[in-house]
């Protein structure tokens, strides 16, 4: 009896085991062909859909916004988001070439540069078909300055647009100060489907700087006022190719084609699905099992793609406009005031090797601050003055001061406590070591650590870079080598790069404003100010052979996968 | 036991009070603020920011300014994305509560099992093996065994799903989620391992150590005496008395799964409460970080006050 009765119980256990595994192994209705879609997936695959009704859906991975108010955010991920579903009047195309989208043609610019003039498209609608008008783009640029907003790209209009800067600064003032600050903004609309803008002075890249998010048109029929917050994904309208369907925070965003989109190319995919997920490693695991069609993937995992026979074709590799180097105080009594000694460290940094043994092979050394594409310079052209050279790089620590290393002071290089760091501090510390004989602190610290720290001038050393907001020399120096520069923490000046920079910041002439551009490079390079360069980023991306219209495009945007400020473009042809 | 109940949920005021002003101090001595980055923004915006989040005055007037507004239940709002705390709370709160309530049901279950069948068998082959799953699962992290079971079990063996479900609301009026996620379990059964794997070797160690220790006592003697057979001592006597000690862990263990796990939530790409309490610390977040710890601190002291009231319904014995 008893033998039995615990025979019926372990029996019973038994058959729920059975009954639990039979139902985890069952078929998945909903999303049983995705998550059984083998990583290469061309069984199940035809010609991409280039034209006619939309077809097919592609999930990406992506990582959930902070903020979907355009007028507002900084991030990047949110950046992405907002080039799917909304557009302004310009669009940066493959070039990085500013080209009408909500505009009709582009800008007609006074004689003096200062005044541009810009005709809407006639017809335009947001996604729920009502008109799109140009005082809504005048809402827009001053929702942007408005100091209750705060909003983080502000910068951009800041000293460009008159008044934008007085308004911003508004933010102690009263109701009544800080409306009458809002209609002095440069921007109005002479009609519905005119808008005059008004500069401070002659800015050559501006209708580079209308293809931004801040510059985007408010809905004003659902933000009513200038202070109002912005709708969230499934209450606000659009202007873009795309509109969400669903949404669930932290999880995925859906999209569907714009029913009322007016651009020339016509969304090809009945849905894309933005899968919000945190870890690129967790991420390059669902795409390995076919649950998404597209990820980033992380440098550590670089290696075992390219050595995998189907995932190498599928791997794409692309230079991303981001650059990173070595970072000095520079201000007086610190010891990266010393010129020579920060030449002295870049000259004992062997590029190459930091490249295999920490990035796996992934990024592309450089002694350059802006990418080649951006610069128009070969890569590498400052290899003779800062570039690794370890018997230089001797001779030029005795040059200040350090013979041998000998007396060479306390110094400390910060870097974010990550993986990667560790073996990047670990590199430098014994090439410097090695090289120099000095020996360098590291100091690890969490990433908003380092940043008060860097952003507030206590450091000695850190590891930093930029990644450009819009493909323009400008954007590498403006604000950053000037003297004073408001993101210039490094506290560097040089009297004859900011005379350049202010020549070239205004010269309408484009041929010789890049020239300007290209000597300040190499004066702020060979001078060692600010930033020694170590290396330029690379893109990496996985993304299924079903795929197609997905284009890198060498700029910020494409944070995702590639070309994702385009999704108008992709196709699938995955049944 | 109606008087120690409300004793006991008296003393939750000032506890939540010490945990609030703790957690608050700490976080503000800690470097960096939430609107620091390598990018940093413009005085005046900073300044408009500082002044709408109240972060513009003196650390007492922010820590007053704070303490006021919880007293009418306003925990605050998102600095990352203006959402209101409470509002991010009962979004996330359900996902972690659901996958939780799995988590824990399979640790329960799996831990008692294994216990029970340890101690019936002492030194035998279930012995052994009970005694190493629970050495394996307490010696394993969550940070490997998530990736572990997820290469076997998902990239090799195809059996589950890397990325999870959409963990929804649960219901006990609506009971649709229940089919849901039976139509789902390629993408709830990873997630649900990997967090209660830890918890269930746990218990399965303490069931079976209790276990061994009742069976032993004089009243299993007893009962076995006057003819009881074997399943009836087991079922009657020694379970529901070495069910005491596991009671007690059950509580906050409870308490630990609901409330969310960051490494299992971000393994999995699960929307819970965990992840987003760690990204907060990470971004100097400061209204979600105390509004978590805040819900946190009431979630685990009322699960301690209900293991605590268990105790006298299992045990006669305990009077409160």
């Amino acid at each position: 009896m008893t033998r039995s009765r615990w025979r019926m119980l372990l029996g019973i256990l038994a058959v729920l085991g059975v009954f639990s595994i039979a139902v985890a192994c069952g078929d998945d209705d909903d999303e049983g062909d995705t998550a059984t879609q083998p990583a290469g997936g061309s069984s199940a695959t035809a010609a991409p859909n280039t034209g006619g009704a939309p077809k097919g859906t592609i999930t990406i991975r992506a990582i959930q916004f902070e903020s979907w108010d355009p007028h507002f955010s900084d991030f990047a991920q949110d950046i992405s988001h907002f080039y799917m579903v909304n557009r302004g009047l310009y669009m940066l195309d493959l070039q990085n070439k500013p080209q009408p989208e909500l505009a009709d043609g582009m800008p007609k610019i006074s004689a003096d540069g200062k005044v541009y003039t810009i005709k809407l498209k006639s017809g335009l609608k947001w996604s729920d078909g009502q008109p799109i008008k140009a005082d809504q783009f005048v809402a827009g640029i001053q929702r942007t300055c408005n100091p209750d907003i705060a909003g983080h790209y502000e910068f951009v209009l800041d000293d460009t647009v008159k008044g934008c800067h007085e308004y911003a600064a508004a933010t102690k003032d009263d109701a009544a100060k800080k409306e009458q600050l809002r209609a002095g903004v440069g921007v109005k609309a002479i009609d519905d489907l005119t808008l005059e803008i008004t500069l401070l002075e002659p800015k050559p890249t501006f209708t580079t700087i209308l293809t931004m998010w801040p510059t985007f048109p408010t809905p004003t029929h659902k933000v009513a006022k200038v202070d109002d917050k912005w709708p969230g994904p499934m209450e606000s309208v659009y202007t873009g190719p795309f509109m969400p369907s669903k949404y669930t925070e932290k999880n995925s965003l859906e999209l569907v084609p714009n029913p009322n989109w007016s651009g020339a190319a016509k969304p090809k995919v009945e849905k894309i699905v933005l899968r919000y997920i945190d870890d690129p490693a967790v991420a390059t695991q669902a795409y390995r099992a076919g649950e998404i069609d597209a990820t980033v993937l992380p440098a550590a995992e670089f290696p075992a793609v390219k050595a995998d026979a189907n995932l190498s074709k599928e791997l794409n590799q692309f230079p991303a406009t981001r650059t990173f180097g070595l970072a000095f105080n520079q201000r007086a009594g610190q010891v990266g005031s010393n010129q020579d000694l920060r030449i002295a460290l870049s000259q004992a940094v062997d590029r190459d090797a930091m490249n295999q043994v920490v990035f796996k092979g992934v990024q592309t050394p450089t002694t350059n601050w802006m990418p080649p594409d951006r610069s128009g310079l070969p890569l590498n052209a400052f290899k003779a003055e800062v570039g690794f050279d370890a018997a230089k790089a001797k001779a030029t620590l005795a040059k200040a001061g350090y013979a041998d290393g000998k007396n060479f002071p306390k110094l400390t290089l910060l870097l974010t406590d990550t993986a990667e760091n560790k073996d990047l501090g670990s590199f430098l510390k014994d090439q410097w070591k090695k090289n120099l004989s000095i020996d360098v602190d590291l100091e690890f610290v969490d990433s908003k650590t380092r940043s008060t720290r860097y952003n507030t001038g206590a450091f000695q050393l850190v590891i930093a870079g930029w990644q450009e907001d819009y493909p323009d020399p400008e954007n590498w120096y403006i604000g950053l080598r000037e003297t004073g520069g408001s993101i210039n923490k490094e506290g560097c000046s040089l009297p004859a790069l900011d005379d350049l920079i202010k020549k070239a910041k205004t010269n309408q002439n484009d041929e010789e404003r890049r020239k300007q551009y290209q000597e300040a490079e190499k004066l702020a390079v060979t001078n060692a100010q600010c930033n020694l360069p170590l290396w330029h980023v690379s893109g990496l991306r996985l993304v299924k052979p079903y795929i197609t219209g997905m284009k890198e495009s060498k700029r910020a945007g494409d944070t995702f996968v590639m070309g994702d400020w385009n999704p108008e473009n992709w196709a699938t042809s995955k049944k | 036991m109606v008087g120690y109940t409300i004793r006991r949920i008296l003393a939750l005021i000032p506890l939540l009070l010490a945990v609030v002003t703790v957690t608050f101090f700490l976080m503000h001595a800690v470097q960096g603020g939430p609107f620091d980055s390598d990018r940093p923004l413009n005085e005046a915006t900073r300044a408009r920011l500082e002044e709408k989040y109240n972060l513009d005055g003196t650390l007492g007037e922010q820590y007053v300014h704070y303490m006021r507004n919880l007293a009418n239940a306003d925990l605050g709002v998102s600095f990352s994305n203006d959402r209101p705390v409470r509002a991010i709370i009962a979004d996330r709160f359900p996902v972690s509560l659901h996958l939780g309530l799995y988590a824990f049901a399979f640790a329960i279950t799996f831990g008692l099992v294994l216990g029970i069948v340890a101690a019936l068998h002492q030194n035998g082959r279930w012995d052994y093996v009970t005694v190493f799953l629970s050495t394996v699962g307490a010696a394993l992290p969550p940070f490997i065994l998530a990736p572990f079971l997820v290469w076997t079990f998902a990239l090799k063996l195809d059996w589950f799903n890397v990325l999870s479900s959409d963990y929804g609301p649960i219901s006990v009026t609506d009971w649709s989620w229940i089919w849901h996620d039976m139509t789902h379990l390629q993408q709830m059964v990873l997630p649900t391992v990997a967090l209660g794997f830890l918890p269930a070797a746990f218990i399965a160690r303490v069931t079976r150590a209790s276990m061994l220790e009742v069976l032993r006592q004089d009243y299993i003697r007893t009962a076995r005496s006057k003819g009881l057979d074997h399943f009836q001592v087991v079922m009657r006597h020694a379970i529901r008395n070495a069910l005491i000690p596991v009671l007690t862990i059950a509580g906050p263990i409870f308490a630990g799964l609901i409330t969310g796990s960051f490494i299992i939530e971000r393994a999995f790409s699960i929307p819970g409460l965990g992840r987003s309490f760690i990204e907060s610390v990470i971004n100097r977040d400061y209204g979600v970080i105390m509004g978590t710890t805040v819900f946190f601190a009431v979630i685990i002291s009322v699960m301690n006050l209900l293991v605590d009231l268990a105790y006298a319904i299992v045990d006669p014995r305990i009077r409160l």
